[in-house]
């Protein structure tokens, strides 16, 4: 693997100069209390000083509508039109190593078996340029379920912060082309231990025992009374750097139309109701239920990854402040 | 504090209620919403002006039908959104325990007409922070204040948090779900994102109480609760229907005057 | 160059405006083509998401017209929708959309000649602000650009 270094002062002429090259650069941007990931015109509106952003870094790939593909009528025949490639890359700046780690997941979900056009589409034009993490706060716990504030996967560039500068480690292929293009704000280095500009993250929960007491948790009693403030927003699904249920909606009037896919959530009555009217999810301490147990079970017996990475978005944004984290510690109290 | 705690308690010793629904301490130091249902937990029960969460929306949850009778620790938004759902035959009088905590003192209240005349006599003059960012706003161009409100709802990412968090919004099916005709757009685009917050803030014309929890639930920071505000402030100056004040129905969109006025009608 | 010709959609109430129209056909008076009619029992059945559509599919221009009020064959139809207006217009206002090219009137069932004016008049004014594309284009946001969906 290459090591890199950027000064801290050249670090804001390398992104002005991505920015000014055409490629999309979506970066974290306080809002009021906020930091979102979004599109930025100058490294000047980057927020530097943040723990997480309220969003994940999943909205570049997997936004919240996108177009599958527009149609129109043509006498009568039909027209389709896939929905145009993105042109330029876009460069996601500043993603944390828990959204990094999430794009295992992601990309199991979307790419194995049978890859998404618009996923892959969008990911193969996207550079991911990671943070290693330097503080965390009572929310975070990553290194309860296997990621390391430092962790490189997911992302093709991996900054952290120095008292020298950014260091670098290029991970991939992609990673590499990008710091070519822009080699003259690099200098070579050495490959450094970042123990100790990484945050130290306190294990919230055991994760091994966690496994053990999960799989038979599906009838535990305490469901109802542990969501009952839970009044069924989607906030926490959204937010989440993992989760991958989608809508499909047409929109049409009589010459044309679109077929857009949209994020959609368990957290939601109508997620589950059937035509007939039945609901299997009925209460919202099913549907609370269905999303710890997706977390921390099925995703695990399906696809061999837990699909939580320990981001703490979901508590944090939760308005009635539910916590994943105490809700696991209840389930291994019993 | 220890007075409300010892109240409640004597509550649940002599069997009046089985569930008590109030606040503990969140993670930054305000209130969120707790369920109580041993008297051995309300040691964790807080109430202060940092507690903004509308409890009344719990009220309609299944999940609560088991218990016989249910306490509910009220702020003021809670108590006129206890006035309104009562005025929309959404609760009964004697359903609930009410308590608040005003001046130190814990005040129960006796029956809904008590909540009515403490509402009168206590209704808060309108925060003037939030009225001059209404007149900011108004006094932008019209090409300004489109370019700003479809800015700022096309970030919106339909979780529906505003409709969740909204006691008044208790709908067993909602307009969205609706499509046939499909009224309003599902997907988050700018048009869909507009509609939805134009029927949003249309459906609670004349019955928003004010509580704030819609902006407060918003997890894309959107300045929703002004939709509402400005619809009931001039629903109060030019027809007098104050949500959330009477027991009585007094809903602005299903009465009229007839000398409404008429100045944009040819 | 073809001059913008406005499409109005008209929301009017079968007994007093759609009347009122019908009678400006037979007394053969000329007005502007620009207007297709949708009749409604009453004002008050025309739900104001109506207009909202109208809007997103093409229309420049929207009017809704009625029975005077005391004259709603419903007797009080009218009444509950002038209410709907005028706060459906506050709302229209805070929002800045282009109530420009919204009309309400009241046209009864023996105006045929208000009907005829009502439309030339909404029709000159309409041409005169263009087409509506501020309105249909938000369709458009929000569906591929990563750029425009990940802006705060």
């Amino acid at each position: 693997m290459e090591y890199k270094l950027i000064k801290l002062e050249k670090i804001q002429d390398f992104i002005n100069a991505l920015i000014a090259s055409g490629k999309q650069v979506l970066a974290p941007k306080q809002k009021k209390e906020k930091v979102f990931f979004s599109l930025v015109g100058s490294f000047d509106e980057i927020a530097m000083d943040y723990i997480q952003t309220a969003f994940s870094a999943k909205s570049a790939v997997f936004p919240k509508c996108e177009e599958l593909y527009t149609f129109e009528k043509n006498g009568k025949d039909t027209i389709l039109h896939n929905p145009p490639a993105p042109e330029n890359d876009t460069i996601v700046f500043g993603m944390r190593p828990c959204d990094g780690a999430a794009f295992d997941y992601l990309t199991t979900f979307f790419l194995k078996e049978n890859p998404d056009y618009h996923f892959k589409m969008r990911y193969d034009k996207t550079i991911f340029v990671g943070l290693t993490c330097s503080s965390g706060d009572e929310f975070c716990f990553c290194t309860s379920v296997g990621i390391s504030p430092s962790d490189t996967r997911g992302s093709d560039l991996m900054l952290t912060k120095t008292e020298n500068g950014y260091y670098m480690e290029i991970i991939t292929e992609k990673g590499k082309k990008l710091v070519e293009q822009f080699s003259n704000f690099f200098e070579q280095t050495e490959q450094i231990d970042k123990t100790k500009y990484t945050a130290n993250i306190q294990k919230r929960f055991d994760s091994s025992a966690l496994k053990e007491k999960i799989s038979g948790a599906f009838n535990w009693e305490r469901w109802e009374e542990t969501s009952l403030p839970c009044f069924g927003c989607g906030t926490c699904a959204f937010s989440c750097p993992t989760c991958t249920c989608f809508d499909i909606q047409d929109e049409a009037n009589l010459v044309g139309g679109a077929r857009y896919r949209i994020w959609d959530t368990c957290a939601l009555g109508i997620f589950t109701k059937h035509a007939s009217g039945h609901n299997p999810r009925e209460k919202q301490s099913e549907r609370w239920r269905n999303r710890i147990l997706h977390k921390f079970l099925y995703t695990d017996e399906q696809f061999v990854t837990l699909s939580c990475v320990g981001c703490g978005r979901c508590i944090r944004n939760c308005p009635a402040e539910l916590s994943i984290i105490e809700q696991v510690n209840a389930i291994m109290e019993g | 504090m220890s007075e409300l705690i010892n109240k409640v308690s004597q509550f649940f010793s002599s069997g009046i209620i089985d569930l008590f629904i109030g606040y503990k301490k969140g993670r930054l130091g305000e209130g969120k919403p707790a369920f109580f249902t041993k008297p051995e937990q309300l040691n964790e029960l807080i109430f202060d002006e940092n507690c903004i969460v509308n409890l009344a929306v719990y009220l309609r949850k299944p999940e609560l039908k088991k218990y016989s009778k249910i306490g509910v620790l009220a702020n003021f938004g809670t108590l006129r959104a206890l006035l309104q759902l009562a005025a929309e035959n959404q609760i009964a009088d004697g359903q609930y325990l009410i308590l608040t905590v005003a001046d130190g003192k814990v005040l129960e209240f006796a029956n809904l007409k008590a909540i009515e005349e403490y509402v009168a006599n206590n209704l808060p003059k309108p925060n003037p922070e939030r009225i001059a960012f209404l007149k900011e706003i108004e006094s932008k161009s019209r090409e300004e204040r489109w370019e700003f409100w479809t800015r700022e709802l096309a970030s919106c990412i339909r979780c529906y948090a505003c409709r969740a968090a909204c006691p008044l919004c208790y709908c067993e099916q909602c307009l969205v779900e609706c499509n046939q005709p499909q009224w309003v757009g599902v997907p988050p685009t700018g048009m869909g994102n507009l509609e939805w917050h134009i029927v949003r803030a249309m459906h609670l014309a004349g019955r928003c109480i004010g509580c704030g929890e819609c902006e407060a639930a918003c997890p894309m920071e959107i300045p929703i609760g002004f939709l509402t505000q400005k619809l009931n402030m001039a629903i109060i100056s030019n027809f007098g229907q104050v949500p959330g004040t009477k027991l009585e129905p007094d809903y602005a969109l299903s009465t009229f005057k007839v000398d409404d006025k008429e100045n944009f009608i040819r | 160059m073809q001059e913008f010709e406005p499409k109005i959609v008209a929301f009017v109430c079968n007994w007093c405006t759609y009347a009122g129209a019908d009678l400006a056909g037979t007394s053969r008076i000329k007005y502007a083509t620009n207007v297709r009619i949708v009749r409604f029992p009453c004002t008050g059945r025309i739900d104001y998401m109506l207009i909202l559509k109208a809007f997103q599919n093409g229309a420049d221009g929207v009017i809704v017209s009625g029975c005077h009020p005391n004259d709603c064959h419903y007797t009080s139809g009218n009444f509950h929708a002038r209410r709907r207006w005028i706060v459906f217009n506050e709302l229209l206002e805070l929002l800045g959309f282009d109530k420009r090219r919204l009309f309400f009137s009241w046209v009864s069932a023996a105006e045929g000649a208000k009907w005829a004016n009502l439309v030339n008049e909404v029709v000159t004014e309409v041409r005169k602000l263009g087409p509506f594309t501020e309105y249909e284009k938000l369709s458009k946001i929000n569906v591929n650009s990563i750029g425009e969906l990940c802006n705060v």
